[in-house]
């Protein structure tokens, strides 16, 4: 993914290209949840991006289908308010949208799918447009004519599906000497089926063989009963033409191979394949030449076990030799045809989180990049470096969880823990085969000790994953032996990233220690420098809940007692860079500064406390990357970043400064850069600025804010900065900065000239 | 060469004329972000000094965007003549170039052949 288009203000449910027929201009047209649609044109100094140029408001409901047919400039938009709206999108000299037609469906259902082309023949260019969503029945609609008002006309009920139809598309029959039309419609009742739409009488086809045992049963719905109507002086007929079946589950989309040479289907089904149909040159009868994706599932296996859980996209790359699909996890497989072989060959392709992003932490040394969603999972996310080329790829899913995921740290570069939607908060061990792959694509050397373990496994119906044969007797003494034995059958050592069905399967961490304590969702996480104590925090509103909680890394134990002083949910904690302080923010506007004990480094006690630090509450806190000093920012909804610095007894403020909307995550270079410290600051909005603060007279000054067509869409829920070692620093020309945000996206954003 | 002030905004614009008679880069300085046209003609002195300016300004790119596609049937679409796909990411719009990618990786699995 190049570039994330901003414009839309809820979920986007549907997406077409379409171009001007008479300027040749492209554009790209959205629809979503919000009830508009957006028509975005391709940039012509950058041909790779598109920038919104209108938004066509109109709709009641969500709008769930957008058509386009070649040649016309016609394009049509179903909703959930149960009508079909005809647009004109025109680019000669300026552009012009105008809504031309409102079709009310009778009888009232939703439209899911639509399919537009034009009818050839005709005069004015006729256009039939056909209509199916939360009804059993395929609808055909005509147009005489595309070029004045078309004046779509309901012609036609095509029935047989006996659930709703989630698809339809329009192809050219090859096949017939004839210019028909193929239409494919498909439906929950996990059927396809194929429609003629011909010019002139219906021809009369083969009558079906009523003892044909494949279609036993199935007989009364199967008509051939032929549908005629007149379209721009011209007559038109269509006629059911053949039944596709062997899926298992519903069916989400179908599409024809745009390579004219082929008559193929593609559809994506629920039943975790995608499958491409053929005419079978010498019967004429439509099969499956190929099926992709679990063709047998386990019985009761859950994404959480690696099923796919439904495809819900299917589409055919323009050459007609590749296919992608859209999986529940929100991951895009990639299957290529290999011509000589005559086979799909699976192909690795891109992830990422499909619920809000909200956190993410490097590897101590800058090694990968971990972030963690509330779509209850965790991801390493590492740079794959090959010849003159580097790319980045998500490397490892180490927790597919039945919480959402709330805060991460590192423990180390084999360990992190996380904490979610629960009580409780994880560890995680890094399994070997991991640490070879990373080691052996991007390069990320660390101690590969022998007693890593292998990669876990989550038992069907279970919770938490376990190391793979924990249940077995342990075979001791014999390390390297041992863990090759017990390695799981398909190796993940390849040569490119793994492909995503190896990720949801076997790239899992095994859980390593459970951190019990808190009463209330987790909210919070910090782990020292030193890796020895972890600091948590929950969901709280009371003093008695609203503590902080400390655990000692080398045995697990809490450290009794907790600290307290806030009154409601710690939002973030932060240690100082030597660990001698701890700091925590609240949403009770109040931050406070624990010092640890010189005689037991284990204990914390209240320092200084602020309970005004902000007018708002206060939801990030980091410290200066110093020791002489003592200097943090907090991040206030209040719009402001304060920077404290320590005085005798206390802390006070040096340097507000003043952003646009309510801050949400603040975070420091981890290293001082040219006698300054740089800062990075994330709102709600979604807008990401740097800022550089002297190190001597702490005074701000803005560098960059990223600019909102490349920066998240909604809050920013943690910002990171690659680490980088202290004795490069100064001569770096560009620093990294991972950004997490509740608009699902995790990124990684490169910063040059920060300092001139 | 003009500096806008940004209208009252505190945020400003920068224009640099790069050489006589070629091209002029436009800088917004809020984000530090350049974009390049037309042709025109200005001093060269000028020219220079804002060129050091400006080649010393902070500069953002992406790296790298991990984002999931919305489970809807229709939020994705192939474009035949570009090679782009775009598709629905929450309330975003992605766009990806798969072909891009495979040409990459055919590459790498002949260079291990």
């Amino acid at each position: 993914v190049y570039a994330l288009l901003v414009g839309h203000s809820d979920k986007v449910s549907v997406v077409r290209f379409y171009t001007c027929p008479a300027s040749g201009t492209k554009f790209l047209v959205t629809g979503s949840v919000d009830r508009t649609i957006k028509v975005w044109k391709q940039q012509e100094d950058d041909p790779r991006n598109y920038k919104q140029v209108a938004s066509l408001e109109g709709h009641e409901g969500s709008v769930n289908a957008i058509a386009v047919a070649e040649g016309t400039d016609i394009v049509a938009s179903g909703a959930a308010d149960g009508t079909v709206r005809i647009w004109r999108i025109r680019a000669q000299d300026e552009l012009k949208c105008e809504s031309v037609e409102t079709i009310t469906m009778k009888p009232r259902f939703f439209p899911l799918t639509l399919a537009l082309r034009v009818l050839e023949g005709g005069n004015g260019k006729p256009l039939v447009l056909a209509v199916a969503g939360t009804a059993t029945s395929v609808q055909i609609y005509a147009a005489e004519s595309s070029i004045d008002k078309p004046n779509f006309q309901r012609r036609a009920v095509l029935s047989g599906h006996e659930a709703w139809v989630r698809s339809l598309s329009f192809t050219q029959d090859i096949q017939g000497k004839t210019k028909d039309l193929l239409l494919a419609s498909a439906s929950q009742d996990k059927y396809i089926r194929l429609w003629r739409l011909c010019k002139g009488e219906a021809q009369v086809s083969a009558t079906i063989d009523e003892d044909d045992p494949l279609l036993g049963g199935m007989e009364p719905t199967l008509s051939n009963k032929a549908h005629e109507f007149k379209a721009a002086g011209s007559k038109y007929s269509i006629t059911f033409e053949a039944l596709l079946f062997g899926n298992e589950d519903w069916i989400y989309t179908t599409a024809w191979n745009p390579d004219p040479a082929k008559s193929q289907l593609l559809t994506a089904s629920a039943d975790n394949t995608i499958t491409i149909w053929e005419q079978d040159p010498a019967s004429g009868v439509w099969v499956s030449g190929e099926r992709m994706g679990e063709i047998s599932t386990q019985k009761g296996s859950t994404t959480a076990t690696g099923s796919a859980g439904g495809f819900w996209i299917g589409l055919w790359s323009p050459d007609g030799k590749q296919v992608v699909s859209l999986g529940r996890t929100g991951s895009w497989r990639v299957w290529q045809h290999d011509s000589e072989a005559d086979i799909w060959v699976q192909k690795f392709g891109i992830s990422g989180h499909v619920r809000s992003a909200n956190g993410v932490q490097w590897e101590p040394s800058g090694g990968y990049l971990l972030s963690t969603s509330a779509d209850q999972t965790t991801r390493l996310h590492a740079q794959w470096l090959r010849d003159d080329k580097s790319s980045w790829h998500e490397f490892s899913r180490p927790q597919i969880h039945g919480y959402d995921l709330n805060c991460i740290d590192t423990l180390g570069p084999g360990q992190f823990v996380s904490g979610a939607d629960e009580k409780l908060l994880r560890v995680f061990n890094e399994p070997k085969q991991i640490a070879e792959l990373l080691e052996k694509l991007t390069g990320f050397r660390q101690a590969i000790e022998g007693d890593m373990p292998d990669t876990a496994e989550i038992p069907v119906l279970g919770l938490s994953n376990k190391a793979q044969g924990d249940e077995a007797p342990v075979e001791e003494n014999e390390d390297s032996n041992g863990a090759a034995l017990s390695a799981p059958a398909t190796s993940l050592l390849t040569d490119s990233p793994p492909l995503e069905d190896q990720l949801s399967r076997y790239t899992l961490w095994p859980e390593h220690e459970k951190l019990y304590g808190h009463g209330y969702e987790i909210s919070a996480v910090a782990v020292s420098h030193d890796r020895t104590i972890i600091a948590t925090a929950c969901k709280a509103s009371s003093v008695d809940h609203a503590v902080i909680r400390l655990y000692d890394t080398s045995d697990w134990h809490e450290i009794k007692p907790s600290l307290t002083a806030h009154s409601l949910t710690i939002t973030d904690l932060s240690f100082s860079d030597d660990d001698k302080f701890l700091l925590s923010v609240g949403r009770d506007r109040q931050w406070a500064v624990f010092a640890r004990s010189e005689q037991d480094p284990t204990t914390f006690s209240s320092w200084s406390t602020n309970p005004k630090g902000h007018s708002r509450m206060i939801l990030g806190a980091a410290w200066a990357p110093t020791t002489t000093d003592r200097i943090f920012a907090t991040a206030g909804r209040d719009k402001s970043v304060k920077i404290w610095q320590k005085t005798d007894d206390a802390f006070a403020c040096k340097t507000t400064i003043a952003l646009t909307s309510a801050v949400s995550a603040v975070a420091f270079l981890p290293t001082p850069y040219k006698n300054n410290f740089i800062l990075a600051a994330g709102e709600d909005s979604g807008a990401v600025s740097i800022h550089k603060i002297a190190t001597d007279s702490l005074e701000a000054q803005h560098i960059v804010t990223i600019d909102p067509l490349i920066a998240p869409s909604k809050t920013i829920t943690q910002l990171s900065w690659r680490p980088v070692p202290a004795t490069e620093v100064d001569s770096r020309t560009h620093f990294e900065l991972a950004v997490a945000s509740e608009d699902t996206s995790a990124r990684i954003y490169a910063i040059s000239n920060i300092l001139s | 060469v003009k500096v806008d002030d940004g209208g009252g905004e505190g945020l400003g614009r920068i224009i640099l004329i790069d050489k006589p008679d070629s091209t002029i880069i436009f800088c917004d300085a809020a984000t530090a972000l350049f974009s390049a046209t037309t042709i025109f003609s200005a001093d060269t002195t000028e020219t220079s000094k804002l060129a050091q300016v400006l080649a010393s300004m902070a500069s953002v790119t992406t790296d790298y965007i991990s984002v999931g596609g919305n489970r809807h049937p229709g939020a994705a679409d192939w474009d035949v003549q570009s090679g782009v796909l775009a598709f629905g990411a929450d309330n975003n719009v992605a766009l990806w170039e798969p072909l891009v990618w495979s040409i990459e990786c055919s590459g790498i699995a002949l260079a291990i052949l």
